[in-house]
């Protein structure tokens, strides 16, 4: 870790309990630390503090009001309750304060059943509306940037989507417009809400005002389930919530993936993501490659196995930078069976980058690649080709993005391609067999600062027959005898792979951790 | 009796800097540029001088909270952003005695060690503005402020911001974020400007009139200013009266100054065909006092504070037998929720909401629900945002329905029973 002193450490006593934490952390986290969900509009931990929304306040020992415990820092000693009447009838105040101007359209709003003032109405408020005089009206569906819609009406003027634009992204598209209560969030003239971030807006936005476009009227998210998983998007491995379908009754939603929002994790993304990974999840959904059923696939499989099996040294086996380290691991498997060469090369053009989240590596594990002795370049790919009887090609589309190795794949007299997409590689072969999505399976990737992160498939979710995990089919090809499971195969890579050594599916958890000897 | 903010206010052309060096203007500046920072804070200190805008906080108290050595400049802001219903001293003060404002923000800037003042003047003022642009330039050309002022070796600039018109960017932190080139919101204390404020940097915000006075101390002494007035309201102030008396205008008083004097006698009492009401002592936004409380009243912070109001920024609306308190309170309530910067959730809807409601029952739709519905708007706004704005609402809300209930339940509509 760093040089820097740590902290000193103070201790606070919120509620009765106490508790150890930095100086000066503000008294909202210290609370949190307890458990204690301190209900807050404007505040994040990764913006600056505003205080305006007043939600936050507590009662302070010799402070004197109800300050707002975002911006109480804590001191040595410090008393706080969460739980008064005192703190009670205020944090009702400031709900029904919020719904006055409210339009309480959640029967047509996407943020129902995700929403922080319908789930704080339950919480802290449930009182009748009082209010006797018209509300004021502000300007509904406004088309402020290409990906994120607007409804002012339902805005708390929290800021948290200005503050965001300002000191996350600098680059500053959003305002407070007007006054009081008339006050609105909008574009500075001639500017429009489309930055490379701009869909953490609509994440953060507490209410209906800011929701993503993309997603909008797609479905009611009570009827969806989320997985914590990784951004197959960049180097970067944002850790992220995939939203899929899973419901007894709305069968036509399951096996969907609907859309990727970020998960916090400060080491990677903070809360963070690009706008790029939010269509991620159309992998999960566009141009799945299927056989007809679980039979034709294993016949196929069968069929592509006794190939391999024939070619012997004459196969060639490519994954891609897309390939999990236990896929990978297998294909390294495979070809030491058989005796032949197995290169991993990279499928994607670099990209934009830049010093936020963006890194022009478009591949989600080419570290990984690296770390397993896979990585290889075009030109070594192509040689490799060369005179090669049989090729199985793993997730990489190797005709779609070379043209030179298009030429030496067209030039292979059998070409099996394992993917979950259809592409250019794909139609150009002799057999596909069809593989899981990124959603679809359990895994690891390698992140460009080597940090080894979990990707994971929902528990309940099958892969509909015709498709299976790539790590089955591989077995099948004859990497492994019988089923595979990727624990065991990461079990196995952590005992091998130096950089992974000490490693296991547990000790990866949710947020990873760092291999390559890098950082215990 | 002593006056020091309007002694040359009758004075032809008071407002140049001929006639302002004639009278010995400049001279404690320059006497300034040799003292000691600290001995300057100590004299105004021991004057006892209040801020002037309104809340009172003894000046020389607040110019030692800036922290020293901080390795960061330490600005000046003068609060000329006068906007409180009721109160129009400052302007006058700008208007016809501008360099003894300058000389007193220079003196002020050099106490605490500030190479940069921000004067910020409200927008909607123009011959004020037009009289600071002009005192300004000619007070530069004379070599008081600028590079190596008097061969002293020292720099002070002086910086005139107009603000755009808000009522709020006269609450200090409202201010700096107007300085600063944001959106006029008060920001969160602490921390407070003295430590945090303009850019980040150590700040002063001090009244025009508070400033004003600064030169007058200097040259009298402390001990003479604290001859003036009350033990613990000391010196002189300026109290704008408006409202149908005879006189209205500005007027200079010690501290402790009946008001009853003030308003019947130097005001000449009220216009013929009408009688005294109510007053509003210290702007629209301090407690409203019925008359006979009002004519027993001193003009001094304490005395005010004993019967539940304020001395305020010293804006003393007379209010008379023809006038409607719920229509006034209509007409403040309209005010605020106008001016709320709409940033603090309580505020932003409270100040809007408790409008609505006496919309309603000033067009004879209220009922008596409504009447306690606006107290508890009014209960729930009170203390619970970044800064005052919303209680300079709840305090006339309360003030009315206090001592003036009645009116208001006279507009109420009768519920029949279904």
């Amino acid at each position: 870790m760093s040089e820097s002193p740590s902290p000193k450490l103070v201790n606070v006593n919120i509620d009765g309990q106490t508790v150890s934490v930095p100086e000066g952390m503000p008294l909202i986290d210290a609370a949190a630390k307890l458990g204690i969900d301190i209900p807050r509009f404007c505040y994040h931990p990764n913006l600056p503090v505003a205080g305006n929304c007043r939600m936050c306040a507590v009662e302070v020992d010799k402070a004197r009001g109800l300050p707002i415990s975002c911006a109480t820092p804590c001191t040595e000693g410090m008393v706080a309750r969460t739980q008064t009447d005192t703190v009670k009838k205020h944090r009702a105040a400031v709900m029904e304060f919020l719904l006055v101007n409210h339009p309480i359209d959640c029967p047509i709003c996407d943020q129902a059943g995700e929403c922080t003032l319908q789930q704080y109405y339950m919480q802290h408020d449930l009182q009748t509306s009082r209010l006797e005089v018209e509300k004021v009206h502000y300007d509904k569906r406004v088309d402020i940037g290409p990906r994120v819609v607007l409804d002012q009406e339902r805005c708390v003027e929290c800021t948290r989507c200005i503050r965001f634009c300002d000191h996350v992204t600098g680059s500053s598209e959003l305002l407070m417009v007007n006054r009081g209560d008339h006050n609105a969030i909008s574009t500075f003239p001639g500017t429009s809400l489309d930055n490379d971030y701009s869909v953490n807006t609509a994440d953060i936005c507490p209410v209906g005002a800011l929701t993503e476009k993309d997603f909008r009227f797609k479905a009611r998210v009570w009827f969806l389930k989320e997985q914590a998983t990784i951004c197959p998007g960049c180097s970067k491995g944002c850790n992220v919530d995939v939203s899929y379908g899973d419901h007894a009754i709305l069968a036509d939603y399951n096996g969907k993936a609907f859309r990727v929002k970020p998960r916090v994790n400060d080491a990677v993304n903070k809360a963070w993501m690009c706008d790029f990974g939010r269509s991620e999840y159309r992998r999960v959904n566009d141009g799945r490659l299927s056989a007809p059923s679980a039979s034709a696939l294993a016949e196929l499989t069968a069929s592509a196995s006794a190939r391999l099996a024939a070619a012997g040294p004459k196969a060639v086996l490519i994954t891609g930078f897309e390939a999990t380290l236990e896929e990978m691991a297998l294909v390294r498997a495979l070809a030491a069976r058989l005796g032949c060469k197995a290169l991993a090369v990279a499928d994607r053009a670099d990209g934009k980058a830049d010093d936020l989240l963006l890194e022009a590596d478009k591949h989600p594990n080419r570290k990984g690649a690296e770390w397993l002795g896979l990585a290889a370049d075009a030109a070594q790919v192509a040689r490799a080709l060369r005179g090669a009887e049989v090729v199985l090609v793993h997730r990489a589309d190797i005709v779609g993005s070379c043209p030179e190795l298009a030429e030496a794949f067209a030039a292979v007299p059998q070409r099996i391609v394992l993917a979950s997409q259809e592409s250019a590689t794909s139609r150009a072969a002799t057999a596909v067999l069809a593989g899981a999505s990124f959603l679809e399976k359990d895994g690891h990737w390698v992140n460009s600062a080597g940090r080894v992160q979990r990707i994971a498939k929902p528990q309940s979710w099958r892969i509909p027959a015709g498709r299976e995990d790539d790590l089955q089919i591989l077995a099948g090809l004859g990497a492994a005898d019988g089923r595979v499971r990727a624990h065991e195969v990461f079990a196995r890579l952590a005992h091998e792979v130096a950089a992974l050594r000490g490693l296991s599916f547990a000790s990866s958890g949710q947020g990873g951790v760092m291999g390559g000897g890098a950082c215990a | 009796m002593t006056l020091i903010l309007t002694a040359r206010w009758q004075t032809k052309d008071s407002h140049t800097l001929a006639s302002y060096e004639s009278a010995g203007g400049y001279e404690m500046w320059k006497k300034a540029l040799g003292m000691e920072p600290a001995a300057i804070t100590e004299e105004v200190k021991q004057s006892g001088v209040r801020g002037r805008g309104g809340a009172g906080f003894p000046t020389g108290l607040k110019w030692t909270f800036v922290p020293q050595n901080t390795g960061k400049p330490v600005y000046l802001c003068v609060n000329a952003d006068e906007s409180e219903p009721g109160t129009n001293k400052d302007r006058e003060i700008l208007e016809r005695d501008p360099h003894m404002l300058i000389e007193g923000s220079l003196i002020a800037a050099r106490a605490i060690r500030c190479k940069t003042i921000f004067f910020y003047i409200r927008g909607e003022f123009d011959l004020a503005y037009r009289r600071i642009v002009t005192a300004a330039e000619e007070a530069r050309r004379a070599g008081h402020f600028g590079q190596n002022i008097h061969g002293s070796g020292q720099d002070v600039d002086f910086i005139i911001c107009k603000g755009g018109g808000a009522y709020v960017c006269g609450e200090e932190t409202g201010l700096i974020s107007s300085v600063e080139g944001g959106r006029g919101e008060p920001k969160v204390k602490p921390p407070f400007p003295a430590v945090k404020g303009a850019f980040g940097c150590p700040t002063i915000v001090n009244n025009v009139e508070t400033l004003a006075v600064v030169p007058w101390v200097l040259r009298h002494g402390a001990a003479a200013y604290k001859a003036l007035g009350t033990e613990k309201s000391p010196g002189t102030k300026l109290f704008s009266v408006s409202g149908r008396v005879k006189r209205p205008g500005n007027y200079e008083v010690p501290l402790g100054y009946p008001l009853k004097q003030l308003l019947l006698e130097d005001c000449g009492g009220m216009q013929d065909g009408y009688t005294m009401k109510a007053v509003i002592p210290g702007g629209s936004s301090t407690p409203v006092l019925p008359a006979d409380i009002a004519l027993g009243v001193n003009l001094d912070y304490e005395a005010m504070a004993a019967v539940g109001t304020m001395l305020g920024s010293g804006g003393i609306i007379v209010i008379d037998h023809t006038q409607s308190m719920p229509d006034l309170l209509l007409v403040l309530a309209h005010f605020y929720s106008h001016e709320s910067c709409g940033q603090c959730t309580p505020c932003r809807e409270g100040t809007g909401w408790a409008h609505r409601i006496l919309q309603r029952i000033n067009a004879g739709e209220g009922t008596a629900a409504d009447l306690k519905l606006l107290e508890s708007v009014a209960s729930q706004m009170s203390g619970a945002t970044i800064c005052a704005l919303a209680d300079a609402l709840v305090m006339p809300i309360r003030g009315f329905l206090k001592h003036y209930r009645s009116e208001f339940e006279a507009l109420l509509r009768t519920e029949v029973q279904a």
